[in-house]
């Protein structure tokens, strides 16, 4: 019987971590790049700023978020270490290379994947 | 009279013997059962709390020596992220010509996989497999 009973405690506790894992089903972030800032530098670079807003209900860590540009990672600081629902940050990418009047694709990815494109221009 | 009891001495020692060699094999193989339960939800879990995600954009793939795809650890542990580690196949084949970088990837890290391939103009897929199998596929145009 003991041993049917060290069995079934066994049992019994690695099908409750399983079912924590089936339960736990993470809420995917949602959120939108509301504005992006692209001002010219010299005749062949611009800075960068982009401007995202949490639209889920789930708050989303900043420093996880990942920024490329012409598909390519660009390293980004952003103003806020938490992003909050319905709050904005923004993630300044500094000095990027690109003529004025020249378009780009941007894309951010969050901490969980979620993947936002969004093309501007450079003014 | 002595003889009787003799007799049944030898059966209850018989029983006793008979006894603890059947508890001694259910205890072992318990025990095994048990052990191969933990193990197989161990690694189920580790699969489960284990994810990741190409977050490249598909139109534009960045090449240097190499295309170069960028993984995010999207999962709740550290993986490695090695050679060893880690599969590559364009569209179905496997490619051994990478380059990964760093080491292993925390929760919320972007890592570095070039891919030493050439690839005709038109669409194509990439798929990463992990050393616990989990797998994921990208689209993408060159």
């Amino acid at each position: 019987m003991a041993i049917f009973g060290v069995f079934l405690h066994v049992v019994v506790t690695d099908l409750k971590e399983l079912g924590r894992f089936y339960r736990y089903i993470p809420e995917k972030s949602k959120f939108e790049i509301v504005n992006v800032y692209a001002k010219g530098l010299t005749s062949n670079t611009y800075e960068l700023s982009v401007i995202v807003k949490n639209t889920g209900s789930k708050t989303l860590k900043c420093d996880e978020f990942s920024i490329l540009v012409d598909g390519e990672i660009v390293n980004c600081t952003p103003n806020v270490t938490k992003l909050y629902p319905l709050k904005s940050a923004e993630f300044y990418c500094g000095e990027i290379y690109g003529d004025v009047n020249s378009t780009h694709r941007l894309l951010v990815v969050s901490e969980d994947g979620v993947k936002v494109f969004y093309q501007f221009e450079v003014r | 009279m002595a003889g009787e009891t003799t007799a049944h001495l030898i059966l209850f020692i018989t029983a006793v013997i008979l006894a603890s060699s059947v508890s001694t094999v259910a205890f072992v193989t318990v025990q095994k059962m048990a052990i191969g339960f933990e193990n197989r939800g161990n690694d189920l879990i580790n699969y489960l709390s284990t994810d990741f995600e190409i977050i490249n954009d598909p139109t534009t793939i960045p090449y240097d020596n190499g295309y170069v795809f960028y993984i995010k650890n999207t999962g709740e542990r550290e993986f490695p992220f090695t050679n060893d580690t880690v599969t590559v196949l364009i569209d179905g084949v496997v490619v051994n010509d990478i380059y990964t970088t760093p080491f292993s990837l925390k929760p919320g890290d972007v890592g570095i996989l070039k891919v030493n391939t050439t690839l005709s103009s038109g669409d194509h897929r990439l798929t990463v497999v992990l050393y616990n199998g989990v797998s994921k596929s990208f689209d993408f145009e060159v």
